[in-house]
C-alpha cells in the first residue's frame, strides 16, 4: 500500500478471516481496548459534566472553521510566511510528494528523519524519497517499529498496536543482529541508540502538524516521546506537512482541543509534549532549523467540504477514540481494512479520496453501533456519513461497482423495497407478518428454504430462526384491549 | 449479513461475556440482535435463554 489511492479492497474478505483467525492479534487488541477505553472514561469523568459542552464548543469551532476554510487558509498563510515560513499548496500525493522531494534536493539531503505523521502514509512519502536515493528514518517508536518491519501503521496513534513485546523483540535481534534483554526498558534503550545516529545524520526533519494557527501563522504537534523535539531541532530544515482541514482561528482555541484531544485519544490528561512553531531560526539564537516549510495537501479535501453531509469528515482531529471504542476494529485490527486510515474514521474519509468504488467494501465495514459518533469528541456522525456513502453505492451505476458489493446490492434492494412497502400500510404488514411466520416457521426447523435463497444460508452461518409458537402479539393485545373495556 | 465473519467474531465475544455473568436469560429489543445472539448460544450449548422483552412481559402476563 503506498498511498491513500491504493486501497487493497479486493482481498477484504480474506484479510478479514485471516485477522479473525489471528487469536494472538485479537486478544491483544482487546486488551489495549480495553485498557485505553478504562483510561478515557476516567480522564473524561474527571472533568465531569463538562464533557458534553466541551464536545459542543469544540464540533462548532471546527464546523465554523470549515465554512470559512478558504480565508482562514489565506490567513494562516499570510502570517506563517511573515514568521518567515515557507508556505507550498498540494493538490494531490503526487504533488505533495514532489515538493517536498525538491525541497530535500535543494538543501543536498543525503538523510531524512521523520516524527509520526498520517498524512505522509497518505501520500506515500517514505517510498517517493527512498526512491531518489534518500535515507529515510521514522523515529516515533511504533513507527520505527513498523518501519523496520516492512509494514503500515494498524492504527492512527499507536502504529505498532498489532505487534506484541515478544514479536518486537524477535524483530530488533533480526534486524539489529545483536542479542538484547526482552523487557521494554532493554528495548526501547537499544532503539533510542540506534535513533540518536540517525537524529545526527539527518538534513531534514518531517513532522505531520495537529493544528495550524490562522491568527498567528503558527503550528502545533503534538508527541509522547520527545523524539519530534530532535526532529525539528537539530537538522537544518523542518518540513511539516498538513491536510487543510487542521486549521483553527485563534491561539485560544488550543485550550479547549489540547484538553481534549489527550484524554480521547490516550486517556491522557495532556499530552507530554506539546510543541509550536513559529518560525525557523532568528538571528541571535544557535538552536532550530535554518528552513522551516509547511506543505497543504489537499487531496480530495476541498471535493469533501462541498458535499454537505460529508462535510463533518473534515472535523476530525485524528484522536483515535473511534477506533479504540469500535467492535469491528476489535475483531479484525487495522491492516485489515487494507486502507492507510483504519477503522471508523478511515471508512468514512477514504473513500471519498481514494475513490468510492476503490473502497466500497468500507462503508459497510460496520454495525452501525454508533459507539464511534458518541466518543469522537467533534461529534462527528459516522453512522450517517457511512449512510450517505452506502446510499451513493448502491445507487450508482452498476459497472462501477466491484463483483462482491454489486452483488449485496442486487440482493438487497428488492428486499428493502418490499420491506419498505410493507411498513407503509397496516394491511400490508399484517399480510408480510403473516407470510414472515410461515417462512419462519419452515425455516427453523429445516434447512430447504437456504438452497432458494443464498442469503439466507450465509445469514443462519451465524444465526438461529425462531420458531413462531403460540397466538400473536397483535392478537392478544387486541383481545387485552376488549377485556380492559 | 455483508461480513458474517466480524459479526460471529463479534457475538462469540458477547456470548461468553453473558455465559461468564450466571444469568438465566438475555433480553432485547432488537430481534435481528437477539437472533443472532440466540444462535450462538445455541451453537456454544448454552443454557442463558434469549428472550425479546415482548415475550418477558408476556410470560409474566396473568391472563395468559
Ligand atoms: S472521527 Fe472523531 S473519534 Fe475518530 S479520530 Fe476523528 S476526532 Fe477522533
Amino acid at each position: 500500500m503506498s498511498s491513500i489511492h491504493n486501497v487493497r479492497s479486493r482481498h477484504f474478505k480474506q484479510d478479514i478471516r485471516s485477522a479473525i483467525a489471528d487469536v494472538e492479534l485479537r486478544g491483544a487488541l482487546a486488551r489495549a481496548q480495553e485498557q485505553v477505553n478504562s483510561k478515557r472514561s476516567k480522564a473524561v469523568d474527571a472533568i465531569a459534566g463538562d464533557w458534553e459542552s466541551m464536545r459542543e464548543k469544540a464540533r462548532s469551532i471546527k464546523a465554523w472553521t470549515l465554512e470559512h476554510l478558504d480565508e482562514q487558509l489565506e490567513l494562516f498563510e499570510s502570517n506563517a510566511t511573515r514568521n518567515g515560513i515557507k508556505v507550498h499548496w498540494a493538490k494531490d500525493p503526487d504533488s505533495a510528494c514532489s515538493l517536498v522531494k525538491d525541497i530535500c534536493s535543494q538543501a543536498d539531503a543525503r538523510s531524512v528523519i521523520k516524527s509520526k505523521s498520517m498524512v505522509t502514509e497518505e501520500i506515500g512519502l517514505n517510498a517517493v524519497l527512498e526512491a531518489s536515493g534518500m535515507e529515510v528514518v521514522e523515529s516515533d517508536l511504533g513507527e520505527w517499529i513498523v518501519q523496520i518491519a516492512g509494514e503500515t501503521p494498524s492504527h492512527i496513534v499507536a502504529p505498532a498496536i498489532h505487534r506484541s513485546r515478544k514479536s518486537v523483540h524477535a524483530l530488533f535481534e533480526k534486524t539489529l543482529q545483536r542479542s538484547i534483554p526482552d523487557d521494554a526498558e532493554s528495548m526501547t534503550m537499544v532503539a533510542r541508540e540506534v535513533l540518536r545516529k540517525a537524529f545526527l545524520r539527518a538534513d531534514v526533519g518531517i513532522t505531520g502538524v495537529n493544528y495550524l494557527i490562522a491568527e498567528t501563522g503558527s503550528f502545533l504537534v503534538l508527541e509522547n516521546e520527545g523524539n519530534q523535539r530532535l526532529t525539528t531541532s537539530l537538522p537544518r530544515v523542518h518540513i511539516a506537512i498538513a491536510g487543510l482541514e487542521k486549521v483553527l482561528p485563534r491561539l485560544a482555541d488550543l485550550d479547549l482541543f489540547l484538553r481534549m484531544i489527550g484524554r480521547s485519544g490516550t486517556g491522557q490528561v495532556v499530552t507530554t509534549y506539546q510543541n509550536l512553531f513559529s518560525g525557523p531560526k532568528q538571528d541571535p539564537a544557535e538552536d532550530g532549523p535554518e528552513e522551516m516549510h509547511m506543505v497543504l495537501v489537499d487531496n480530495g479535501r476541498s471535493e469533501m467540504l462541498a458535499s454537505e453531509r460529508r462535510r463533518q469528515t473534515l472535523q476530525c482531529i485524528r484522536c483515535g477514540a473511534c477506533l479504540n471504542i469500535c467492535p469491528v476494529y476489535r475483531q479484525i485490527g487495522g491492516h485489515a481494512y487494507g486502507s492507510v486510515y483504519p477503522g471508523p474514521i478511515g471508512s468514512i474519509f477514504t473513500p471519498p479520496v481514494a475513490g468510492l468504488h476503490q473502497a466500497s467494501q468500507l462503508p459497510y465495514a460496520s454495525s452501525l453501533c454508533g459507539a464511534c459518533r458518541d466518543v469522537c469528541p467533534v461529534k462527528i456522525d459516522i453512522p450517517a456519513v457511512l449512510l450517505d456513502l452506502r446510499e451513493e453505492i448502491a445507487g450508482d451505476d452498476a459497472q462501477k461497482r466491484d463483483a462482491e458489493t454489486d452483488l449485496k446490492v442486487r440482493r438487497e434492494t428488492p428486499a428493502f423495497r418490499h420491506w419498505a412497502r410493507a411498513m407503509h400500510s397496516p394491511t400490508r404488514y399484517r399480510i408480510a407478518g403473516f407470510f414472515m411466520r410461515c417462512a419462519a416457521g419452515i425455516a427453523s426447523r429445516t434447512t430447504v428454504l437456504d438452497r432458494f435463497i443464498p442469503p439466507l444460508a450465509a445469514w443462519r452461518s451465524e444465526r438461529s430462526v425462531p420458531r413462531p409458537e403460540g397466538d400473536t402479539f397483535r392478537n392478544r393485545w387486541k383481545a387485552r384491549g376488549r377485556q380492559a373495556r | 449479513m455483508t461480513y458474517p465473519e466480524i459479526s460471529g467474531a463479534m457475538a462469540d465475544e458477547k456470548v461468553k461475556e453473558i455465559d461468564a455473568k450466571g444469568v438465566d436469560a438475555v433480553v432485547s429489543c432488537d430481534i435481528s440482535c437477539l437472533m443472532q445472539l440466540e444462535g450462538r448460544l445455541k451453537a456454544t450449548r448454552s443454557a442463558v435463554k434469549s428472550l425479546h422483552v415482548a415475550q418477558l412481559l408476556a410470560e409474566q402476563d396473568p391472563e395468559s
